[in-house]
């Protein structure tokens, strides 16, 4: 094990299979897809993981094609304003660039929608104050709108969207190789106007290259991947560099608890490696 | 069905007494009160899809309430349904039903002056009356089908 490929960046995996499947994609002539086809045959495949417990999905009906979950915070955020929403602390990077900063649980700003990443990239898991999160929001009338960025590269994940609070959630492919793509659905109780329902219901299409592509991926790449291929050398390398294993396939944990990236050791050591 | 935020953005002028707004939704009564001072009067509401009123009844103006120089007046400065700022509908689709007073209707008739029965796109309440706005639910696609 080369401890020189541990990252303080946490790198996803990007292995020969996920690189061959972007170089098949660009030299092979590929078909049109239509949102219309490619959105349920994308709920489905998100869904379908078999090491996540993820319920309460039927109560979002409304589902649109986005590109990526920053393309799903953009238009968050162009409704509502950098001052017109809140984070936790311990976020998502993107929000510290833009200088926007996090509120401390017990201090939200009542009847100001949050927007929050889970699994949380410092936790590598859902965040541990999770249920108090829900009980101050329901009582300071905050509505949650979840980035799921992570969620394909988790396990163990146990979560109910059917909180009356909840009111959007997306998730992408982005985390399987996929940055280049980033194709992705967003899930809303009731649609609201903003920019990702203009591109889906006032258009009618997104752009094509995104949804062709997506389900290339989709009959490709299976959903549970990450943990499925890479599970047992998570532990193994987890072990062997004293590493604590997290519910992130690409993240573990230092003695001094913080934590690191594994991915591109993986992707060295796993099946058709780099 | 869907449940949407309504704020609607008032600025009041007074000398005397503020006029006072009754805010229905199909008949419904959202808010009733005197507008005290400028600001929003924000309600949620579930909606069923389909057509629906926004109505704004101003009253309390009486010729008590005017000077020679100062008088009483509620404008509809702003509405946010949804979050979304309806200024363009509310120039087109919005209409004002005054109640004009008297003996000023009549004087302004006998001098020729038409007082127009229905007054598009009105958002300064100066007499009495009813504010109008028709919109249907889903409020989105309402927003699209107006844009075209």
């Amino acid at each position: 094990m080369d401890k020189n490929l541990i990252t303080k960046k946490l790198i996803p995996i990007k292995d020969k299979f996920l690189q061959g499947l972007k170089d098949n994609w660009f030299s092979q002539p590929q078909r049109h897809v239509t949102m219309q086809r490619f959105v349920p045959m994308a709920e489905e495949w998100f869904r379908s993981t078999k090491l996540n417990d993820i319920q309460g999905w039927d109560e979002f009906p409304c589902v649109d094609v986005i590109m990526g979950c920053t393309h799903f915070i953009e238009s968050f955020v162009l409704k509502y304003g950098w001052e017109g929403m809140q984070i936790l602390p311990q976020e998502y990077g993107y929000y510290g660039m833009m200088g926007k900063f996090g509120n401390e649980l017990g201090s939200l700003e009542p009847n100001k929608p949050l927007i929050i990443s889970l699994p949380n990239w410092y936790y590598a898991d859902l965040r541990p104050e999770w249920p108090d999160l829900l009980k101050e929001c329901e009582q300071k009338n905050i509505d949650i709108h979840i980035d799921f960025a992570w969620i394909t590269t988790a396990r163990d994940i146990q979560i109910d969207l059917d909180h009356p609070c909840i009111k959007s959630f997306a998730m992408s492919m982005s985390k399987y190789s996929l940055e280049w793509n980033r194709v992705g659905l967003r899930w809303s109780r009731q649609r609201t106007m903003d920019s990702v329902a203009v591109l889906n219901q006032y258009y009618g299409e997104v752009n094509s290259a995104l949804t062709s592509c997506g389900i290339y991926m989709i009959n490709n790449i299976p959903r549970d991947y990450g943990w499925n291929t890479y599970g047992d050398l998570h532990f193994k390398a987890c072990h062997e560099l004293d590493l604590t294993p997290t519910k992130m396939i690409h993240v573990a944990r230092q003695p001094d608890q913080t934590v690191v990236g594994i991915g591109s050791l993986l992707s060295h050591l796993g099946p058709g490696q780099i | 069905m869907e449940t949407i935020t309504f704020e609607i953005f008032f600025i009041t002028e007074y000398w005397k007494d503020p006029a006072t707004v009754k805010i229905t939704i199909d008949d419904q009564i959202k808010f009733i009160g005197p507008i005290t001072a400028d600001g929003p009067i924000t309600f949620t509401e579930t909606l069923t899809f389909g057509l629906h009123q926004l109505k704004i009844h101003r009253t309390g103006k009486t010729n008590e309430q005017v000077g020679a120089d100062k008088g009483q007046h509620v404008i509809i400065d702003k509405i946010k349904i949804d979050g979304v700022n309806i200024r363009d509908l509310i120039w087109i689709k919005s209409y004002y039903v005054p109640e004009y007073p008297e003996p000023w209707a009549t004087n302004q008739r006998d001098n020729g002056i038409v007082l127009e029965e229905k007054v598009p796109g009105e958002t300064f309440l100066g007499h009495n009356g009813v504010w109008n706005f028709e919109f249907k639910s889903p409020f989105y696609r309402f927003i699209m089908d107006w844009m075209g």
